[in-house]
This record gives C-alpha cells, sequence and structure tokens, in this order.
C-alpha cells in the first residue's frame, strides 16, 4: 500500500489505477461504518472521509505533500462515483415506485438530494468537454474537500491559474444547473 | 486547417474574455464585454450569462452546490442502518452483527419460516467488476452450499439483490473465538489438540472437495458452549475476491483486499496461487497461537512489505521457545511443547507449500499421535527435509527438447489432484516412503546437499530395492519415484529402467485400465521425448490416451494432459493437422477440468495450440488463444515464471507473424528478461528465447547482434543444451547465416552443413525442417557463386515442403523466395519469376 502511494507521489505509469479502486473501497467502508455511530446532526463532509481514509491508508508513516495531493486527486474521483452511483440508484427505486421490494427501498427513508447531484455531475461532465481541467478543479474541491492551493498543487498548477478555473467552473456550473 | 468554428476555439475566446471581464471592476464588465465582442452578439450573451451565473452563485454564498454533495454524503450513511427490518429474499434483516474487511454482516431470520431461523447475512463488497464477477459468484456459491460438515457452518442460501449486490445467508453460529475460548476456560494443552483435531477435521473435509478457505483465523473458528467447533466463511475470501474482480488485480493488490496478514501464508502474502498448503500454514499459525499463547512472528504494526519480508524469509521459532515460562504452568506447557509438536507446528509453518505437510490428515494424524503418545511423523520427516524436495514430484516437467522455433511446449506428465491422489495409496506409499526414509537417513551423513551425493544415495536405493523382498505394489512405487527423481536429475537411461518396471509391475497387479499405471507410462512417454523418440512417445501416449478415456469416472484434467501430449509427439513427427485435432479436443476437456491443478495447465494447452495456428498461417487465432494464454498464466503462476516467459518468446512469434516486428522484438526482449530472471542463463528455455531472438535479428537484417545472440546459444551447446537438442540446430543456422553475410563464406558453409546434419541426425527422414535447412544452405552456397552446388539444394527441399506441408504453407513460399533470389542473381530472371510468384501466393485459411 505504501508503496503504491509512494509510486503515486513518483508519479509512476498506472499507480492511480491501481490505486482507484483500493480508495474506493475505503472510502465505501469508512461511509457505512459511520452508520454504527450516534448520528449527532452534524451535516458530514466528504472532506472528512478522504482524509479518513488517507489517514487509514498511508498510515503512520508520513508521505510528502506531493504524494499526498497526488492521493486527494484519486480520492476525489472515487468520491464522486460513489455518491452518484448511490444517487443514480436511488433515484431509480424511486421512479420505479414501490412494487418490488429491493435492497435499494431502504435508501428512500432518508433525504438528501439525488437529483440535484445527478444534474451536478451532469454538468461537470460537459464542462470537462469544454475545458478538462476547470472540472478537475471542482471535483478536487466538492469531492476531495481540497483547498484552492491544495488543488493547485494536485494539477501542478499556478495559483492564480486554479483560481481563474474555480471561478469560471462555479459561473458555468451555476448557468447550467439553473437552467435545470 | 483548421476551421474558424471548432468548438475549443469558440470556448477559448469565451474564456479569454470571461477571464478578462473579470479583471474589471463589476460596473464596468458590461461595457467591456460590449467592446470586446463587436457585433459578435452570440459571444456577448454567452459571457454575459456566464457573469450572472456568476453573481446568482456569489449571492447564494458559494453554498447550494457543496451541500448537495454533503447531503448525499449523509444519505449514503445512513443507508445501511435504515435496513434493519427490510428483507432481503426469504430474511429478514434483524440486527447489524458487524462491519469487516469482508462487507457489512446482519443477523436475519427466515420470515416465511414458523420456526424463524437465525441465520447471518452478509453483504459482500460490491466489486469493480459486473455481471462476469457475479456470475461466478453464483457457481462458487452452490460449491460452498454442497460442503455438509458438523464443523463448518452451513451456508444456506445467497444471491444477488436487485440492485446487484451479492450476499450470502449462512447458519448462525453462536459461539466464540478459538483462542478466547480455550483461555477463558484454562483449558490444557491436549485439550487444546483435541478442538485444533476438530479444526482439522472440517478443513481436510473442504479440501477433499476442493474448497479452500484462504482466511484461517481465530475470528473464523468459533466455538460453542458445548465445545463444538464451527469454521465460518469457508471459501468465502475466494467468492470475494472473485466479486471484487481482485484476480484480475496485480497480486501486490489484489493480495491486500482478504487477508489477514497474521495468518496469511508467504505464497498469500506474495500474491502466488494459493492451494491446500496455504490453509495448511494459518492452520500452524492458528494453533502457534492456541498453544504458545503468542504468534510465531510479532506483525504488529508493520507495514505489508515488512510483513512479506518476514513471513518470506524469516524461519519460524520452535513453540516451546516463545513460552512465558513465567506464567502459570508456563515451564510446564513448555516442556509439553518441546519435541514432537514444534516439529509439527514447525513442519505446517514451512515457507515451501511442498514442504508442509502435504495434506491436513496428516496434521491431523501426527496431533492424534501427540495424544496417543505415538512417534510423529514430523520428526521423522525432519530427517528427510532436506533432501525431500527432490523425491516430491513435479507437477510439470517442461522437456528441454524442442524442435525449432515454433515449437510446442511442453511435456506435462500429468496434472490432476485425483491421479495423484489415486497413486497414494495410503499403505503402498506409506511402505514405499519408508523404504525410502530409510535408505534416505542411511546416506544422510555423507549428503551434502550436492547431485552426485544424491546420485548415490539413489543407486545405493536402486541395489536395494533389487535384494530388498517388496510386494509388487511397493516396488512400483518405489521405482515410480526413483524413476521420477532421475529424470529430475537429467539422468534419463537410469530413470527409464525404473519407470519401465514400474509400469510393468503396475499393469500387472493393477491392470492396465488404472491411474497408476497410467501415471507411469506417462512419465515413460516424457522420458522417450527427451531421448527425441517420438514414435515410441506417441505410441505410449495413445496407450494413455485410450486409458483415461476408458477410466470411470473419467478425469478431464488428466485426459486433457493425455491429448495435449499426444498432440505435442504428433506435432513432433510433423504432422500438424493432426497435432491442432488433438489439441482441440484436449482443449475441450481442460475446460471442462474443476481441479485447480488441471486449470494451472491451461496456459500450456493455450498456447501449445496458438503455436499450430501459426504453423498454419492463421495468426490472428493464434493471437486469440496466446493473450488467453498469458492471461491464465498471470493469473495461476504471476508474470514472473518461466512459463510467462515461454508464452512471452511464443507471442513474440506471433507478433513477427502478423508483421508487427517492433513489437515482436520487445516482446522476445522481454520473454529473455523474465527468463533470466527466474531460470537463469543456463536454462534451455532461457537459450531458447535467446534463440528466438538470434532470429528475429536475423530477420532484421542485424548481423552483429544476431552473431553475437545466436553464439551465446552455440556456445552452450553440449553444456546446457544438451547437443542433439533440435534448438541448437536452429541457432548454428543464424550463427552461420550471420557469418557469411559478414564475409565469412566459409564459416558459413561450416555452420549451415553442421545444422543440417543435425536436423537429419534428429528427426525422421521426411521431417520438413530438413527441407528448410537445406533450402537455407542451397541458398547459401548460390548466393555465394556456387549455384550449381545449391539449386539441387533448393529445388529437393521445395518439393519435399510442398509434399509435406503443402504448397503454400509460409516455409514452402519461403523456400520458393530464395530460389527465386538466387536465380535472379544468375541472370536467370524468367526462372526466378516463376518462383516469385509461387512465393507471393498467399495461403487461404480453411
Amino acid at each position: 500500500m505504501t508503496q503504491l502511494l509512494q509510486a503515486l507521489a513518483d508519479g509512476v505509469d498506472g499507480a492511480s489505477d491501481a490505486l482507484a479502486p483500493i480508495i474506493y473501497d475505503e472510502l465505501h467502508r469508512l461511509a457505512t461504518a459511520l452508520m454504527r455511530r450516534e448520528r449527532d446532526g452534524h451535516t458530514l463532509q466528504p472532506t472528512a472521509l478522504v482524509h479518513d481514509a488517507y489517514l487509514r491508508l498511508a498510515g503512520q508513516r508520513g508521505m510528502e505533500w506531493q504524494g499526498r495531493s497526488h492521493f486527494f486527486g484519486v480520492a476525489a474521483q472515487a468520491m464522486r462515483r460513489i455518491l452518484v452511483d448511490h444517487a443514480r440508484r436511488r433515484d431509480a427505486a424511486k421512479r420505479d415506485g414501490g412494487h418490488r421490494v429491493t435492497f435499494d427501498d431502504a435508501l428512500l427513508a432518508d433525504g438528501g438530494r439525488p437529483l440535484e447531484l445527478i444534474a451536478l455531475d451532469d454538468a461537470m461532465q460537459r464542462l470537462a468537454v469544454l475545458h478538462a481541467r476547470s472540472a478537475q478543479v471542482v471535483e478536487l474541491r466538492f469531492f476531495g474537500g481540497l483547498e484552492i492551493d491544495e488543488a493547485a498543487t494536485v494539477l501542478g498548477i499556478g495559483r492564480a491559474t486554479a483560481v481563474r478555473d474555480w471561478t469560471f467552473a462555479r459561473a458555468f456550473l451555476q448557468r447550467e444547473l439553473d437552467a435545470g | 486547417m483548421r476551421d474558424r468554428s471548432h468548438p475549443s476555439d469558440a470556448f477559448a475566446r469565451v474564456r479569454a474574455l470571461f477571464d478578462a471581464a473579470l479583471e474589471h471592476p463589476e460596473a464596468e464588465r458590461t461595457r467591456f464585454l460590449a467592446d470586446a465582442c463587436g457585433d459578435d452578439a452570440a459571444l456577448y450573451d454567452e459571457v454575459s450569462s456566464l457573469l450572472a451565473a456568476l453573481e446568482r452563485h456569489v449571492r447564494s454564498g458559494d453554498a447550494s452546490v457543496p451541500s448537495v454533495v454533503a447531503e448525499q454524503v449523509a444519505a449514503l450513511v445512513v443507508d445501511r442502518a435504515s435496513l434493519i427490518g427490510t428483507r432481503i429474499g426469504a430474511y429478514e434483516l434483524v440486527r447489524l452483527i458487524g462491519e469487516g474487511g469482508m462487507g457489512a454482516v446482519f443477523e436475519g431470520v427466515r420470515a416465511d419460516d414458523q420456526y424463524r431461523k437465525r441465520v447471518a447475512l452478509k453483504f459482500l463488497r460490491r466489486g469493480v467488476e459486473g455481471d462476469l464477477a457475479i456470475r461466478r459468484f453464483k457457481y462458487e456459491r452452490q460449491i460452498l452450499a454442497n460442503l455438509g460438515h458438523a464443523n463448518i457452518a452451513a451456508l444456506l442460501d445467497g444471491g444477488v439483490t436487485e440492485d446487484g449486490q451479492p450476499y450470502i445467508v449462512m447458519e448462525y453460529v453462536d459461539g466464540t473465538p478459538i483462542t478466547h475460548y480455550a483461555d477463558t476456560r484454562s483449558l490444557d494443552v491436549p485439550a487444546r489438540v483435541a478442538l485444533l483435531l476438530q479444526v482439522c477435521a472440517a478443513v481436510q473435509h473442504a479440501h477433499a472437495n476442493l474448497v479452500v478457505h484462504r482466511d484461517l483465523k481465530p475470528g473464523n473458528i468459533l466455538v460453542s458452549e458445548a465445545g463444538q467447533v464451527k469454521l465460518l466463511d469457508f471459501g468465502i475470501a475466494r467468492l470475494l475476491r472473485e466479486s471484487e474482480g481482485a484476480d484480475q488485480l496485480p497480486p501486490t493488490i489484489g493480495g491486500t483486499h482478504a487477508l489477514t496478514p497474521e495468518y496469511a501464508s508467504p505464497e498469500q502474502l506474495r500474491g502466488l496461487p494459493m492451494g491446500t498448503p496455504s490453509d495448511v500454514y494459518s492452520l500452524g499459525v492458528v494453533a502457534f497461537e492456541l498453544l504458545v499463547g503468542r504468534r510465531p512472528f510479532d506483525l504488529r504494526d508493520r507495514l505489508l512489505v515488512e510483513v512479506q519480508e518476514i513471513v518470506c524469509s524469516q524461519p519460524a521459532p520452535a513453540p516451546s521457545s516463545l513460552v512465558d515460562v513465567s506464567s502459570d504452568g508456563g515451564t510446564r506447557r513448555r516442556r509439553q511443547l518441546q519435541g514432537d509438536l514444534d516439529a509439527i507446528l514447525l513442519q505446517a509453518l514451512r515457507k515451501e507449500p511442498e514442504r508442509r505437510y502435504t495434506a491436513v490428515a496428516q496434521l491431523a494424524d501426527d496431533l492424534q499421535r501427540v495424544l496417543d503418545g505415538a512417534p510423529v511423523a514430523a520428526r521423522r520427516d525432519a530427517l528427510t527435509y532436506r533432501v525431500g524436495k527432490f523425491l516430491r514430484r513435479r507437477r510439470f516437467e517442461v522437456a528441454a527438447l524442442s524442435v525449432v522455433f515454433l515449437s510446442l511446449l511442453g511435456g506435462i506428465v500429468s496434472t490432476s489432484r485425483a491421479a495423484a491422489r489415486a497413486e497414494r495409496d495410503q499403505r503402498v506409499a506409506e511402505e514405499a516412503n519408508r523404504f525410502l526414509s530409510t535408505m534416505l537417513a542411511a546416506a544422510d551423513p555423507g549428503y551434502q546437499g550436492q547431485d552426485v551425493t544424491l546420485r548415490d544415495v539413489l543407486a545405493q536405493a536402486a541395489q536395494d530395492v533389487e535384494s530388498e523382498a517388496l510386494s509388487p505394489e511397493v516396488e512400483a512405487q518405489v521405482r515410480h519415484t526413483l524413476g521420477q527423481t532421475y529424470y529430475e536429475l537429467g539422468l534419463y537411461d537410469s530413470a527409464t529402467v525404473h519407470v519401465e518396471r514400474a509400469a510393468e509391475l503396475r499393469e500387472r497387479v493393477y491392470g492396465e485400465i488404472d491411474m497408476r499405471t497410467s501415471m507411469s507410462l506417462s512419465y515413460l512417454a516424457a522420458l522417450a521425448e527427451q531421448r527425441a523418440e517420438w514414435a515410441r512417445a506417441e505410441s505410449i501416449t495413445t496407450r494413455v490416451l485410450r486409458i483415461q478415456q476408458s477410466l470411470r469416472p473419467v478425469d478431464e484434467g488428466e485426459l486433457a494432459t493425455a491429448y495435449d501430449n499426444a498432440a505435442r509427439y504428433v506435432f513432433n513427427l510433423g504432422r500438424l493437422d493432426s497435432a491442432l485435432a488433438l489439441q482441440r479436443i484436449g482443449l475441450v476437456h481442460r475446460r471442462r477440468a474443476t481441479d485447480s491443478a488441471s486449470l494451472d495447465a491451461l496456459p500450456y494447452t493455450l498456447i501449445n495450440m496458438a503455436v499450430s495456428y501459426m504453423n498454419r498461417d492463421e495468426h490472428v487465432e493464434a493471437q486469440r488463444l496466446a493473450i488467453e494464454a498469458l492471461a491464465a498464466e498471470a493469473r495461476v503462476h504471476g508474470t514472473e515464471s518461466v512459463m510467462y516467459g515461454s508464452i512471452l518468446r511464443l507471442y513474440s512469434q506471433i507478433y513477427d507473424g502478423l508483421g508487427f516486428p517492433d513489437s515482436a522484438d520487445a516482446t522476445i526482449k522481454a520473454s529473455v528478461d523474465v527468463l533470466e530472471r527466474t531460470v537463469g542463463t543456463d536454462h534451455p528455455d532461457y537459450l531458447r528465447a535467446l534463440g528466438v531472438y538470434a532470429q528475429h535479428r536475423v530477420d532484421a537484417k542485424d548481423w552483429v547482434t544476431a552473431e553475437r545472440v545466436a553464439r551465446e546459444v552455440v556456445d552452450a551447446i553440449g553444456t546446457h543444451l544438451p547437443e542433439g537438442n533440435l534448438y541448437a540446430a536452429a541457432s548454428l543456422q543464424n550463427l552461420g547465416l550471420a557469418r557469411a553475410a559478414q564475409g565469412h563464406v566459409a564459416e558459413g558453409d561450416d555452420w549451415l552443413s553442421r545444422a543440417l546434419a543435425l536436423r537429419r541426425q534428429v528427426l525422421p527422414a521426411q521431417h520438413w525442417l530438413i527441407a528448410v535447412s537445406e533450402s537455407v544452405l542451397g541458398h547459401h552456397y548460390a548466393m555465394t557463386d556456387r549455384l550449381a552446388r545449391g539449386e539441387p539444394l533448393m529445388r529437393t527441399a521445395i518439393a519435399s515442403l510442398t509434399e509435406v506441408r503443402g504448397e503454400t504453407a509460409p516455409p514452402t513460399r519461403a523456400a520458393a523466395a530464395r530460389l527465386a533470389e538466387a536465380l535472379e542473381r544468375h541472370g536467370q530472371a524468367d526462372e526466378a519469376a516463376r518462383w516469385r510468384i509461387r512465393a507471393a501466393e498467399d495461403s487461404t485459411p480453411r
């Protein structure tokens, strides 16, 4: 695991591909494990999950920031996939009505706004077609919980560029979501 | 020419203006934008709508979008808790028992059952792979469901929820982990050993059904109040891996998923294939912990790489040495473990899977002997430990003999476990082992771990077996074992004497249609192959094939192997079409075989079939099979195996045939590298790959490299490459071509003639490879101004190739091209043109 993280830090080809399923599993596990805790009314932030996953996977050994930031890049992507897949399942279950007894029926019990998340994901995909880097900044900020400087490090761009991308992306996404 | 209205151009203008507008104070933006856009109204609309959207976003406090994400996370988290009370199939979820690496586990009850039977429901983590994994999951589940045993928690049901989540339903077990159970009751050593015997019984039963646990640990071994042991999660680790598609991941990753490092075997930590010995190892760790109070290695707070290093290379300490003597009864316990139990546990914990107990039953026998106060086998075994590996049969026998570059890989003597079992007739095996052990013990003082001494030992045994009055069954077993050992040492003459005798005895005692007789015959065929006696190899294999077809129940793996072998011999005799036909049938049986040992042989079957297609010039089909072979081998033995290296060699030749010389080059280099790392530069397989590399360099007319590489192979002839090896012939030929091309004509004559002579010596007279050598030598003569000497050779070669391989076969066409080139050189343009046309005629795959 640590070797993989190191490989990721060193920019070894394929390291992200190799790590993605592990991170995906870990995030999923952490998210579901949380249900055993008391719900304390706090809104859960993806940031917390991602940081938690990172600490678990990297262990006690300190990773330099470079490796850590790359980890967050992969994790943000995994987190986006988990949430969007989940939202789509919830949405599908809702549309099906109550005819079948499925695993998904249980998901109807709670709130959340799956449709909005799906719409966001769609809009991000459209953004990625026009300007992939802006979409990546959004992914890192929303789903990885990174600050703008951190996102800039992950993407290997300057802070000013990251800020411009972030501003543009938010304008674009807001317009797309408002257009419904 | 770029289209002005290209979307990315349009976008670049929008983006540039958007960024620029933001540089201006808000009040001036509209003005700036209007100026900048001029009469491009569309551009103006686009940018101003984005600016307006940004304003709305900022006004809403930047909050709306991230909060959607956060809410979704929260929703995801509460999901599972709300599953309580819902129904999955016929079961109602009652309570969450745990959430582990394997996924969520719920307690459930059968809702349609008046007794409300308690069950445990496990949801396996969702995999990265889709339908295929789920199909496999269903199939495997069926096997596990049939594992009825009092000490195994029954798998009752299972399925896949409608949203694709696989789950299994197991018997609910009310118990405590074995170590906890024993400690809370302060059980003494014999009582703990008795518990282990129950565990062994369960594992043994599963192994007999070809199910490996893969994740044995105290947490999976529960003991009820009444003292009954129940094993949980049998085979689930495998299901889990497969449902995750982890088998497709590199071992380092797949390996980290479903294992508990403290109990994992060295092979498991390395990501290598795991069989029953892996369970034996884990059982050893559990037994160690149960008897000593701690595990053999302290792996707490270690990184996985460190764990690998420790478990794979540090020898396990003797259990008694780790007993805390300051504890209550510690001294007594140490004494109880010293000797027998130390020996038993250390044998179970050996690094090399084949050196542990070969079956859980043997471990159980030894533990029972401890309880009975009888002498244990592990202590006897320690004596033969060092030489033991020579006497254990190797599953695959890779023959050192190969015809040409495009020859089959091969020589698998036997593959299936059932066959191995049949051979290991308990009483006979025991007596035979006793005989061999006595003999090894007698020779032990002089044993230096060298072949020479082992040879002496074997020679002594060969004498003893004559004078000792052994029963025919036992004599057959002893001779078979001696034969195998000689075979592995490459002493084929001695091997033949013993295996022949073993086959005779077995046929007399058991009859012809018998697995044991068949096994001895298979070795006899392999020996004939080593001596290049293909006709004899073929006739013996035909008998083996008949036996395997007649045996009931049919052993699919063994039958497939017989077909593989028959195909190889027929192929070596030059009958390529018959070989392919046999391979096709063999593959059907191979795929039908469920025995894991037999599946290990799948790559052989596939790649050899690919070679047959190559020889028919059907490269696409060959490539398809080769890719499957590579994938299968990577799955079974990883990418650092001799077989993987050898498949790469053949794959490189397929690339060559498909007309991708660069890929062929890269692939053969990879092959040479893998083989150098796995078997070293003295090994025939390495030399074979090197030979192909030389061939590619010859084809590329890179004479300097070709010469260097071919010479390395030629230099090994007589030492690491047997002189009769046909592979040597190809390298002699390439060396000759390389020397001749660099102006050393006489040397070319010499090497090429030697290549031809060698082929004539070891191949049947009509073999097409002889013709190829004739054609090459003739061409060499003609191109060095000796047309009169070369032309007849070339013409005979073409006639022979046309007859044996057909007019459009690649070697025939190559021979025609050689003749054409020679004739052109000597000004016979018309005649040359006719041969050119023949050379260009494409073969049409049937």
